[in-house]
């Protein structure tokens, strides 16, 4: 049975394309990576699934029922967390999943949601004193209620610390392993890598490439940057990096030192540095972004303002 | 029915508002200073005049409706493009929420908002108006109390469609004040502008009769409301002038009625077909 389908589905506004002629089929059961960067067309691309905007072309339908005929029926069955959404700062945790409860008219028990996400002591706090991640987990509380048969969540780790997104991913894969089908968008690779059973790569409303996640990563090759601020300037020393196996590039210029390197690879840098005495200021990872994949994916390397997004994730630390 | 689950949240929201806590305190303040400025200011323009229920209560609806208006423009200009706008509205569509739902729950949640502070201003008005009028009616207040809440609520109801009609709350402000400007300031331009057009394009003389013009000049919500209040007073008096249609009891509550539904529809068939 099919989750989801779009046929040539298409969506103008002002004449300008947002998303052109997108062609998706999900399997029930499996785990769907939605990547893009920033301004592709993948929140578009939800917005159709849940009848927010009309498409200019095409048809997209959930578990076999038109979008557009039965949007109501469908959300039933559909968990969300939506993009650009706001709290009801008002009401408390408890109450918005309760909100959620008596509207899809299921029972469910709001602590016990509210704890799995991790925010079971904010449950009695309003939610306008939430901060960014514990908004996007009690909205991923409220996607949860009912178990529903498809979750649709747009950049769900958004806000969410390194723990907060592996504990969003667990929840993900427990979802699944429940036999639901999860369709996920992110513009980070590391966050759908991680999860997903296959991935559609969008570029400027074009859907570029849809593959399994281990397929597309035997396609592409890619290595972080990291950066290291040095005490004091060094000239020698630097030999047992260069030949560690995984560093592909050095660069010195005076304390800063930038080595391109594959992550495993990375502490033993450190390790080397420090071995011999050189003194680490500190440092920060450039993780291989989805710009990267991009570049190679889609064989255009012209973006060069954005090939460097820097990541906040579990590779991002910075030690005195 | 999901809008009645999507009205108790949205009173749940509102209770805590200070949108509310400053509406409550404000009718609190007209309904009990209401009494006093009615005998100090008759005592002090027309001393001869006796103190009366009927004309407490008038003076009463003179006195509030500017501020009933004014309180639902603000209570619900940005009902719907508020929440479209800031994306609460995004996170009640994400549930198995009818954009219909989403209109007639905010309908009900405000309107039941709105008669708390109402209902409170009738309560304070009695009490210090039994100490104050005598001969006080208390049937008289409750027709004006329920009259107050059906115009508040029409008005209210007025401004949600318009708000329904837009995604950005600084436009769904201006719809909001432009009908209040034309409803309550300038329709008599439109009336006469009516009698003009109807008399073939120049002004009747003295003896000259209209046929839209009592109509038109009885649409006003304002006017209605007077209209409305004179009328059932009146009539529970056993009083009842014999008023042309245009400004009788039924073409005036027929007026209330049509703006709290024709608005909200308008609103809700114009929402329903957006984009968010």
């Amino acid at each position: 049975m099919v989750a989801i389908e779009t046929h040539s589905l298409s969506k103008e506004f002002d004449g300008v394309t947002a998303l052109s002629e997108l062609d998706l089929t999900i399997e029930e059961g499996e785990i769907f990576g939605y990547l893009g960067p920033n301004g592709a067309g993948k929140s578009t691309t939800i917005d159709l699934l849940l009848d927010f905007i009309r498409p200019t072309s095409g048809s997209a339908s959930i578990f076999g029922s038109d979008v557009n005929d039965d949007s109501v029926g469908i959300r039933q069955r559909v968990g969300v967390i939506p993009d650009g959404y706001t709290l009801f700062s008002r009401l408390t945790g408890r109450q918005h999943v309760q909100f959620a409860m008596e509207t899809k008219s299921v029972d469910d028990d709001p602590t016990a949601l509210l704890e799995r996400v991790g925010i079971g002591d904010a449950a009695n706090r309003r939610a306008g004193g939430y901060s960014k991640g514990m908004g996007q987990r009690l909205v991923l509380a409220m996607a949860l209620v009912g178990d529903p048969d498809l979750l649709i969540l747009d950049e769900p780790t958004t806000g969410l610390d390194p723990n907060g997104a592996r504990e969003m991913r667990q929840i993900i894969r427990e979802e699944q392993a429940r036999g639901a089908t999860v369709f996920f968008s992110s513009h980070i690779l590391e966050q759908v890598e991680a999860v997903c059973d296959r991935v559609g790569i969008l570029d400027d409303g074009r859907l570029v490439t849809i593959d399994s996640i281990d397929s597309l990563r035997k396609s592409v090759t890619v290595d972080s940057t990291l950066s290291i601020e040095l005490a004091h300037p060094v000239s020698n020393g630097l030999e047992r990096v260069r030949t560690i196996d995984g560093v592909s590039g050095l660069v010195v210029d005076g304390t800063s030192l930038l080595v391109d390197v594959e992550g495993p690879a990375m502490t033993e840098v450190l390790w080397a540095l420090e071995s011999q005495g050189i003194e680490i200021l500190g440092f920060s990872t450039h993780e291989a972004s989805l710009e990267d994949v991009f570049a190679t994916v889609t064989g255009s390397n012209n973006r060069p303002e954005e090939s460097q997004t820097p990541v906040t994730g579990p590779d991002n630390w910075v030690i005195r | 029915m999901n809008a009645v689950i999507v009205a108790k949240k949205e009173f749940q929201d509102a209770r805590r508002s200070k949108t509310l806590l400053a509406l409550i305190v404000l009718f609190g303040i007209l309904g009990v200073s209401g009494p006093f400025l009615y005998t100090k200011l008759l005592a002090m323009q027309a001393p001869t005049e006796p103190i009366t229920s009927r004309g407490f209560v008038m003076f009463m609806a003179e006195f509030i409706a500017l501020f009933v208006s004014l309180s639902a423009i603000l209570l619900g200009y940005k009902a719907i493009a508020g929440e479209t706008e800031s994306g609460s509205g995004t996170l009640l569509l994400s549930l198995p929420n009818h954009r219909r739902d989403i209109v007639l729950g905010k309908l009900i949640g405000r309107a039941t908002t709105f008669a708390v502070p109402l209902a409170l201003a009738g309560l304070g008005m009695f009490a210090v108006g039994w100490v104050l009028i005598p001969g006080l009616e208390p049937v008289e207040l409750v027709v004006f109390t329920l009259v107050t809440v059906l115009f508040g609520v029409s008005f209210l109801w007025l401004i949600i469609g318009l708000s329904a009609m837009t995604k950005h709350s600084g436009r769904a402000a201006t719809y909001a004040l432009g009908a209040f400007v034309l409803l309550e300031m300038l329709w008599n331009i439109v009336v006469i502008g009516s009698v003009y057009v109807e008399n073939g394009f120049s002004f009747p003389g003295e003896a000259g009769t209209t046929v839209i013009a009592p109509y038109l000049q009885n649409l006003p919500p304002g006017t209605a409301y007077h209209n409305l209040l004179e009328q059932s007073l009146a009539m529970i008096s056993g009083t009842a002038p014999v008023a042309p249609f245009p400004s009788s009891l039924w073409f005036a509550a027929l007026v209330l009625v049509g703006w709290a539904v024709v608005s909200p529809l308008g609103g809700y068939l114009r929402f329903d077909s957006i984009d968010l």
